[in-house]
């Protein structure tokens, strides 16, 4: 969403600078430093699952759901795509609401 | 070119936006600017037929409580402040589902259908500069829902079903900045008969916000209380900070909290029985700072999740709904 949390900032202690300074010298650069990071994380034990925890909320959030469908839109070349709600509307409930809106 | 679909609430404190790119909130403030006025990286500065507008500038200026939402240029701005933000390339093209209170929502209601074709761009793009960018936007289609009522749609598949099993009666209290809307289903129908079941009243959260700061300037005459925003926050925190520590207004707070409530309370049940009813379920900003109030009268009413959003995104989940959809994308390109 523009304009929304578009400036984000992240402070660092010394211990944790320390250690991002040193990730950015890394030979092999900072991204693949996190990537071996996030799959020593991934393939660690049960104990070590931080990162898999959060990927795991994240695949279940209305956010990456959004993305989803924004790249099937993309798939679907323009066309208009619509999600599927999160609560489920009854045909009853469809009519009820068919009547209640002012435009149609 | 494809269609996106946003739902957009201008309310008179805050215009409420939700898109497949999820919530958007902005002041609801709109200024009409000098046309040498230029983009400073602030305040956004919307060009919009040969006018120049500042949106969102002015938490010190109180809400323009007479601004009719239906028919002005300020609505128009807000939204396209909003499309624009959304467009992804040069060119968008819009559905749009906006809200109206309750008591304007009757389908033969003219006001609504004229704010419909005064959001329309008449099937045109038309070229809308933001900070200085440029963009085409055309509204293909307006369409409006009636606040309150459409947020019962939002509650739990399997909690409506219950509703219309056991015949229960729900009331949705929506308290937005100047208006409180009250809508009521009785298993699982929306009332509409009789008519006043279509009840809106001008009892917001800024008329007593407004009452909290006479309060205010009455004890404190030194000081200055002039942003609602702050007004609010004082308000929910029960304290302001001085120069040495902070001054507990909490007795004020209580007093004008209370007083409010029983004032809604007191009207809405000249139509409503919420004593009586099954659920009491509030939405809206104006509740986030009320319902401990309500709560001391109806101990089992519950705030609804994400309550300043309730309105917008029910009525964005209900439009893309494919059994809505469908109905209504048919006649647009």
């Amino acid at each position: 969403m523009p304009g929304a949390n578009a400036k984000k900032s992240v402070y660092f202690n010394k211990g944790e600078e320390y250690l991002k300074n040193w990730a950015e010298s890394r030979p092999e650069g900072y991204s693949v430093y996190i990537k071996r990071l996030i799959i020593h994380d991934l393939e660690g034990d049960q104990e070590n699952n931080v990162l898999k925890d959060v990927l795991k909320d994240y695949f279940g959030s209305q956010e990456y759901r959004d993305i989803l469908i924004n790249i099937v839109h993309t798939i679907l070349d323009g066309k208009t795509f619509v999600r599927n709600i999160r609560e489920p509307i009854s045909d009853e409930e469809a009519t009820d609401i068919l009547g209640l809106i002012t435009g149609i | 070119m494809d269609l996106q679909i946003v739902s957009f609430d201008p309310g008179f404190y805050f215009s409420k936006g939700y898109s497949s790119h999820g919530k958007y909130i902005c002041l609801a403030r709109v200024k009409e600017v000098s046309n040498l006025e230029e983009p400073d990286g602030g305040i956004s500065l919307i060009e919009f037929q040969d006018k120049k507008y500042r949106v969102g500038d002015g938490l010190n200026v109180p809400p323009e409580m007479n601004h009719d939402k239906t028919q002005t240029i300020k609505t128009k701005i807000e939204m396209m402040n909003f499309l624009h933000q959304i467009c992804e390339g040069e060119k968008g093209k819009f559905l749009v589902v906006t809200g109206t209170p309750l008591s304007k929502s009757h389908a033969e209601s003219n006001l609504t259908q004229k704010l419909l074709d005064y959001l329309s761009t008449d099937g045109r793009y038309l070229e809308v500069v933001r900070d200085g960018i440029k963009k085409h936007i055309m509204v293909e289609k307006v369409i409006s829902m009636p606040q309150a009522m459409i947020s019962y749609y939002s509650l739990p598949a399997v909690d409506r079903e219950r509703y219309q099993r056991m015949n229960s009666t729900v009331l949705i209290w929506d308290l937005g900045g100047h208006t409180f809307d009250v809508a009521e289903f009785r298993g699982g129908i929306p009332q509409k008969e009789p008519e006043t079941k279509l009840y809106t009243r001008n009892l917001g959260i800024i008329p007593m916000l407004i009452t909290f700061r006479k309060k205010l300037d009455s004890k404190y005459p030194t000081l200055d209380f002039s942003s609602t925003e702050e007004l609010r926050k004082i308000f929910e925190q029960g304290f302001f900070p001085t120069r040495s520590e902070t001054e507990d207004i909490t007795q004020i707070a209580t007093v004008v909290g209370r007083e409010h409530v029983r004032e809604l309370v007191q009207d809405m049940e000249n139509v409503f029985s919420p004593a009586t009813a099954d659920e009491n379920y509030l939405c809206g900003g104006g509740f986030i700072t009320l319902e401990p109030y309500v709560r001391e009268t109806f101990p089992r009413c519950r705030l609804m999740d994400d309550a300043q959003f309730t309105n917008v995104k029910s009525m964005y989940d209900t439009v893309v709904n494919q059994a809505i959809f469908s109905k209504l994308v048919a006649g647009c390109a």
